[in-house]
């Protein structure tokens, strides 16, 4: 959530109308249960008619790897994604001054994955959605051959809105709170009405020229007190159709980490070659206990970090460098990440030098975030 | 020693000229994605309003035709000159090869 108390200057009573709206928004996230189907497209066909588009065909999916997947399999009959920034309700100066913090509103999906969704739910029901999709495909052309629209070509990107985006939300009805009998806030606040529906009513959002595609709501969702997904004794979000993950703090793991804690080992930390979750790992884990258990030894500190060194019987020694992000989390903690380097470092400079292919004295970043 | 910035597992690098031979790299929508956490879904990026990525076989560069702002979901965001960097991502040893830091 941003700090909107640093970005208006409202008075006590404005701060508390604007408080109540964004924990309202806030409650959102963990919406589970019916979807107010109505409620949803009445409102979508409201922002295209804002836009002057005819009402979007409209696709529900039961989960996010089906959202996923579905807009390609439509890909020729939709057109360029549409409401890019679904947030930015109004072109105003205001809302321009916040498109900073928009960018950050907006989640793509990495490359990679696309084949990672598709091994976990397993080629099988991937390609009876497929199949699905192409009848319903068949249904659109033809709504669309009646709308008279033409077919164009389809662009790649998934750009999928939802909830998590919508935390935003605050920030635009801010300036209408606070000018409420404004005309132009009022007309802001009907349009972050339509936003704030889709926002409970749906888990998440593709929109194209000529057409929505909708995620339903998870059975399940939880989080951790900074809103990050997060549980510790099963997964942080579900839907209907099973399809699950779990998280800690925000990060997706391996469901194993979370039903069976007791499993994790030093080797399973140390072999696992994605950073972020070997941080999960050690933290699961307890970092003093994973220091101490995995025999290494601090042989350096400067204010870079601490070299840590393991001496293995007939191998080369393990050097690592325990960094700490320049970045505060939410709740004021710093994330600890620790990085193997080659056995012939001696600083902790030297070591984060390494890392980005420079030598120790050329590392020295005028800002660090 | 050239200026270089720092957001994570990412370094920005200042170098005087866009070395010969690059091409460039697709952007994102109209975001310059210079990485992606495979696990958190973060990425370090830049609007497409003045910024554009080009590589060749030394790496990735990055041009900035105005003022712009590198964001991340996790880290404060970095504002950067006009100019052209060297985009460096961290790496780790292992005893067979070296591999880029994925978050």
């Amino acid at each position: 959530m941003l700090p909107i108390e640093s970005t208006f200057d409202l008075s006590e009573e404005e701060y508390k109308r604007v408080q109540a709206h964004a924990e309202n928004l806030f409650s959102g996230w963990t919406q589970t249960g019916e979807n107010d189907v109505e409620a949803v497209e009445s409102a979508l066909i409201r922002m295209y008619a804002r836009e002057r588009h005819p009402a979007p065909y409209i696709v529900w999916c039961d989960s996010p790897w089906q959202l996923h997947l579905t807009p390609a399999e439509f890909g020729s009959v939709t057109d360029e994604s549409r409401f890019d920034n679904a947030c930015a309700p109004l072109n105003d100066p205001i809302t321009n001054a916040f498109n900073r913090a928009l960018s950050k509103a907006q989640l793509t999906w990495p490359p990679t994955w696309q084949a990672r969704v598709i091994q976990r739910v397993g080629p099988q029901k991937v390609a009876q959605w497929r199949e699905a999709c192409a009848r319903a495909r068949l249904l659109m052309t033809a709504k669309m051959q009646m709308d008279r629209q033409a077919e164009a070509d389809v662009d790649s990107t998934n750009l999928v809105w939802g909830r998590w985006a919508a935390d935003l939300l605050p920030v635009y009805a801010t300036p209408a709170l606070a000018l409420a009998s404004d005309d132009w806030a009022q007309e802001l606040l009907a349009q972050l009405a339509d936003l704030y529906t889709l926002r409970t009513g749906a888990f998440a959002f593709v929109f194209r020229h000529c057409a929505v595609f909708i995620c339903r709501n998870p059975t399940v969702v939880k989080i951790d007190a900074n809103a990050r997904l997060h549980s510790d004794d099963g997964p942080s979000l579900q839907f209907a159709d099973g399809y699950s993950m779990y998280c800690w703090a925000g990060v997706n793991i391996d469901p194993e980490l979370v039903l069976n804690p007791t499993s994790l080992t030093v080797d399973r930390i140390e072999s696992e070659p994605n950073i972020e979750l070997r941080r999960v790992m050690i933290e699961k884990y307890g970092t003093a206990r994973y220091i101490e258990d995995s025999g290494a030894l601090v042989v350096a500190e400067d204010d870079c970090g601490v070299l840590l060194r393991k001496e293995i019987p007939g191998d080369e020694p393990i050097v690592i460098v325990k960094v700490v992000n320049s970045t505060a989390e939410p709740d004021g903690t710093y994330k600890t990440y620790f990085l193997r380097v080659p056995p012939y470092i001696a600083e902790p400079r030297e070591a984060v030098a390494w890392t980005f292919g420079l030598d120790s004295d050329d590392y020295a970043p005028k800002l660090q975030t | 020693m050239n200026v270089h910035f720092r957001q994570g597992d990412v370094l920005l690098i200042q170098i005087d000229d866009m070395p010969p031979d690059t091409v460039p790299v697709e952007p994102d929508g109209d975001r310059v994605v210079l990485a992606y956490g495979e696990v958190t879904g973060h990425a370090h990026a830049l609007s497409t309003a003045g910024a554009a990525l080009y590589e060749n076989m030394d790496g990735r560069f990055l041009h900035l035709v105005q003022p712009s702002s590198l964001v991340h979901e996790e880290h404060s965001t970095i504002d950067l000159a006009p100019g052209v960097y060297r985009v460096v991502r961290q790496r780790e040893y292992t005893p067979r090869e070296v591999r880029f830091v994925t978050d």
